[in-house]
């Protein structure tokens, strides 16, 4: 399940470049960029959170 | 009865190959979309095309390789995959670039591919899984040698492609591609890996949904990867316009990005491994998505194809330590599954 889901976005990336002019890409990296800050800062803050991450096997 | 052949016949010369082909078909074909047909809508389509199937056969190849085992399911598809791959090559040798036959090969290339590809790896990692399983103590060293096969083909793979489509043309690049698979299907084990009973495919999907919803840590992770891996996949996709079409480099230079990504995700996991025994799970985690995050903004602003070329390195750097974070996590908290089926 997690690796389906890992690779959903990779066909909707596809549909979005082939919908937006190449000189317009620029624009939805830095959306993408946008995203993907403010979604790996809200994980890693809920993680620290969240019951201890469990420590590795010594 | 034919003995069982070694590790490095049975499963390690079959992956390679087939992850040689995997690695080329992935970043290839969307160069030679662009190559063929200049069309920046439909290099895109084509990365869509080569995705859409390729989920939707997991669930699929998983079942087919529990119920007809690894081997079976592995040489069909890679002897199917250099089927269509010469076909492909033999149409586009005898037609006019451009052309809507051209459009409609690629096309039909790129989603045929996506699905073969599939299976193969399906089966290629479930014989690794058992490979591993059997290995007991040095079942470590086993998916060292797996995922320095995998590594590999990642780095040479998009290279390779837009070496040989720049230089020798299409014909060359999907030549190359159809010998990967039939190596392939030649190295293939006929005895390793017997059929399996399966659990259904919609019930391993749902355990899997499950189990990720009772895991609150797992579940942040895995949805904070989500939305990374869509800058990253949005990157992918739209790569091979950026530096050919806008920037007006060659294949060549579209493949050596991914290459040294590649090579840039591969020290990064090592060095992350190294530093979740001495830093633990959390830090590690997140050093490396301030490193992704930051490393995509900055590409977003870049203009140049050097610009490009360091700072997708650094992304992939920092995304190859999120994936040991999340490895390591996920195998903490889930117990391995013996199915090919689709775990949580």
């Amino acid at each position: 399940m997690t690796i389906l889901l890992l690779l959903l976005p990779f066909p909707a990336a596809g549909l979005l470049v082939a919908a937006v002019p190449p000189a317009q890409l620029g624009h939805a990296l830095t959306a993408a960029a946008l995203l993907q800050a403010a979604g790996l800062a809200a994980a890693f803050v809920r993680l620290r959170t969240l019951p201890a991450l469990p420590a590795p096997a010594p | 009865m034919t003995p069982a052949p070694t590790l490095l016949r049975g499963i390690y010369l079959p992956r390679s190959a087939d992850g040689a082909a995997f690695a080329m078909a992935t970043y290839g074909i969307p160069l030679l979309v662009l190559a063929t047909t200049g069309s920046a809508a439909l290099t895109g389509l084509a990365f869509a095309l080569e995705w859409v199937p390729r989920i939707a056969a997991f669930t699929v190849a998983g079942t087919l390789v529990d119920r007809h085992g690894t081997a079976r399911v592995f040489r069909a598809a890679c002897l199917a995959r250099a089927l269509t791959v010469l076909a492909a090559a033999g149409v586009l040798a005898v037609l006019d670039a451009g052309s809507p036959a051209v459009t409609a090969t690629v096309m039909l290339l790129a989603a045929s591919t996506g699905i073969l590809t599939e299976f193969s790896y399906v089966a290629a990692e479930t014989a690794g899984g058992a490979a591993s399983r059997s290995a007991g103590a040095q079942a470590h060293r086993v998916q060292s040698v797996l995922l320095g096969i995998d590594q590999t083909a990642m780095l040479t793979g998009p290279l390779v492609s837009g070496l040989l489509l720049e230089h020798g043309g299409p014909t060359a690049m999907l030549g190359t591609l159809a010998a990967f698979s039939l190596l392939a299907t030649a190295l293939g084990s006929e005895t390793r890996n017997a059929p399996t009973s399966a659990a259904p495919a919609q019930g391993g999907l749902r355990t899997g949904w499950t189990t990720l919803r009772s895991l609150p840590a797992l579940a942040w992770l895995v949805a904070g990867l989500v939305v990374s891996n869509t800058a990253i996949a949005l990157l992918q996709a739209a790569m091979p316009v950026i530096v050919v079409t806008e920037l007006g480099h060659s294949s060549a230079d579209a493949g050596l990005i991914w290459s040294a990504a590649a090579a840039a995700s591969l020290l990064a996991i090592t060095a992350a491994r190294r530093a979740i025994d001495r830093w633990d799970l959390w830090p590690v985690g997140a050093a490396a998505a301030a490193l992704a995050a930051g490393a995509t903004l900055a590409v977003a602003q870049a203009d140049t194809y050097r610009g490009y070329l360091l700072l997708i390195a650094v992304l992939m750097a920092g995304e190859g330590g999120l994936t040991v974070v999340l490895r390591t996590l996920r195998s903490h908290l889930i117990p391995p599954t013996s199915s090919a089926a689709p775990s949580p």
